[in-house]
This record gives structure tokens, C-alpha cells and sequence, in this order.
């Protein structure tokens, strides 16, 4: 496994699996990576190079666009205090004022796939899956990785060539890489 | 000033026939923000009065930071000019524009920067498990 900081002269290997950030990165402005995210997009695009997602990438997406609504309708700042309960307070007003935030990443995929990129949902295979329950706890421990981190970067190693992501938490991977040839493609501003 | 917000403040026609007694003026209720389609009219109407002999104000000249009002990025999409600065302005749009089928680029342009972010966002700040 090899972590490298992305620059556009960067050729990617396909498949690639896209973490969650990447996805909501290139829908949301303003953040520091925002033209990064949309420059590896349009490079995946262009060269209709396969691209892989995953029910957790769109577990995390959901969040990320209902958090930015919650802060929306009450002033409160990005990096204010989110949790389950405070979304079933405002689950019925988020949907009321910003569905279509909600629905963005879905629907970029979705509409991605109509223009004839190719993408899939992964994992694809139960024996692929198998790998994945073996390998998430084991990187969780290796690396220090929140469960859905860890479960990113198995499917990642049991899917892909390239795994992308604009998160940090893999920086740990950098220092000591778990055998492979997946190649951890990091998102730098 | 908008077409919306452009009112004719007085007009006193007489007699059908003594065009030289109508008086007209404009005034705006705002302050001018240069849209294309009010210097559209306001250049119409500019040339009409001033060919029939009518005294004219001086032209304001907009600005040259002025964004345009509306963008046509893709065929369909069609954003205003500080939307086109948050959601473009750092793309090298033209470039994917030739390298992208008109399709690909439609769809590439329509999804990306829809959500509008706030000053100081990190990703790592929304992309979270929630409490």
C-alpha cells in the first residue's frame, strides 16, 4: 500500500473508491479543498476512469449535507455540536427547507452513471465482503481508525487500485503501509 | 436597478398629438446594480428620447468589477453572477468544456458547488459520525 499527497500531473489507477468527503467536497463551496475535489473529479470524468462507492460513502454523505442544513436553518457555525438526537429535533425542517441538499450526492452519481461513467456500488461480491469483516477491525487497531474509516479503507484494499480521500485519519497508514498495491491518493489544498 | 425596481416616476400626457408637452422621468428607487437587461432598456429608451430631441442625463458607465447578472455555464444552467464566482470561479472551466462530451460537461457543471458553503467551512467539520 502507498499513501501519496494528489497533484493533477498524478495519473489514477482504476477502479478508484471515493471517500464520502471527496463526494460532498466537490458539491459544497467555500472549503479550502473545494476546487481540489471538482479538478479530481472532472480528471475521473474525463478519462471515464471506474469509479467505486460504497453504502457507507453514502451513509456519510447524507450526514455531511444534513449537518450543513441544520447549521443553515439555525445560524450555528459548520463545526457546531451534531449528534443523532438533535437531527430527530430537526429532521422534519431539514427536509422541509433543503431536501435537495440532501439528495445532491445521489443524484450526482446517479446522473454520472447516465453520462456514461462508470460507476459501482461496492462491496460487490460476498467472498469480497468476507475480506472486508476480517480486515476493517484489524485496521481499526493497526491504524487507529473509527470503524467506518477502517471499513473505507477494506473495501478500498479488496476492491480498488485507488483509494481517494480528502481525510487525515489515513495519515497513519503513511508511516507504516499494510501490504498491497492499493494506492491512497490524499487530497491536499 | 432591476426592471423590477425601475418605475416611471412622472408622466403627464395632454392631447394625443402634443408630443413635445409629455414630460417623463425615471428615476431608479435604488441604487443602479447594472443588470444587463435594465442598460438594455435604459439604452433603447436613451436613443429613442435622444432622436426625437429629448434633453438626456449623462450615462452612468458601469463599473469594472460589475459580475454579469445571469451565466449560461452549460445549455439549461444558468446561475448569477456571484453564484458563478463561488461555484466556477476557481475551475478552469473551459478547459473541461472542450475535453468533456456536452453531456459529461452538463452534468459535471450542474452537480458541482450546488450547495453553497459558509466562510471558514472544513470538510473535516461536516464529514463526521454524528454524537
Amino acid at each position: 500500500m502507498k499513501y501519496v499527497d494528489w497533484t493533477p500531473q498524478l495519473t489514477v489507477d482504476p477502479p478508484a473508491y471515493l471517500d464520502a468527503n471527496v463526494l460532498v467536497g466537490a458539491i459544497v463551496t467555500t472549503h479550502r479543498l473545494y476546487p481540489t475535489c471538482v479538478n479530481l473529479i472532472a480528471t475521473l470524468l474525463m478519462g471515464k476512469l471506474r469509479i467505486l462507492v460504497s453504502p457507507v460513502s453514502l451513509d456519510e454523505c447524507l450526514w455531511a449535507t444534513a449537518k450543513l442544513a441544520y447549521c443553515q436553518l439555525t445560524h450555528n457555525p459548520p463545526n457546531a455540536r451534531w449528534s443523532k438526537t438533535i437531527y430527530l429535533r430537526w429532521c422534519e425542517r431539514i427536509f422541509q427547507s433543503y431536501e435537495g441538499w440532501i439528495t445532491a450526492v445521489g443524484s450526482m452519481t446517479k446522473d454520472w452513471s447516465s453520462a456514461g461513467v462508470p460507476i459501482e456500488v461496492i462491496p460487490k461480491t460476498e467472498v469480497l465482503w468476507e475480506q472486508v469483516v476480517d480486515l476493517a477491525p484489524s485496521y481499526m487497531q493497526e491504524f487507529k481508525l473509527s470503524p467506518a474509516d477502517a471499513i473505507h479503507l477494506a473495501l478500498a484494499q479488496t476492491h480498488a487500485k485507488t483509494f481517494i480521500t480528502a481525510d487525515s485519519d489515513f495519515e497513519a497508514v503513511r508511516q507504516n503501509p499494510p501490504t498491497g498495491e492499493l494506492v491512497i491518493l490524499h487530497l491536499v489544498a | 436597478m432591476s426592471i423590477d425596481t425601475a418605475t416611471i416616476q412622472h408622466m403627464r400626457p395632454s392631447k394625443p398629438r402634443d408630443v413635445e408637452e409629455i414630460s417623463v422621468t425615471f428615476q431608479p428607487q435604488i441604487e443602479d446594480t447594472g443588470s444587463l437587461a435594465w442598460r438594455q432598456i435604459n439604452d433603447i429608451l436613451y436613443s429613442s428620447l435622444t432622436e426625437f430631441g429629448f434633453p438626456q442625463p449623462a450615462q452612468t458607465v458601469p463599473g469594472p468589477l460589475e459580475l454579469p447578472a445571469q451565466t449560461v455555464v452549460a445549455p439549461g444552467i444558468v446561475v448569477g453572477g456571484e453564484e458563478y464566482k463561488q461555484r466556477y470561479g476557481g475551475i478552469d472551466l473551459e478547459q473541461y468544456r472542450h475535453q468533456m462530451s456536452p453531456e459529461l460537461f452538463k452534468t459535471f457543471v450542474r452537480h458541482i458547488g450546488r450547495i453553497p458553503g459558509t466562510p471558514g467551512l472544513d470538510l473535516s467539520d461536516i464529514v463526521t459520525t454524528p454524537e
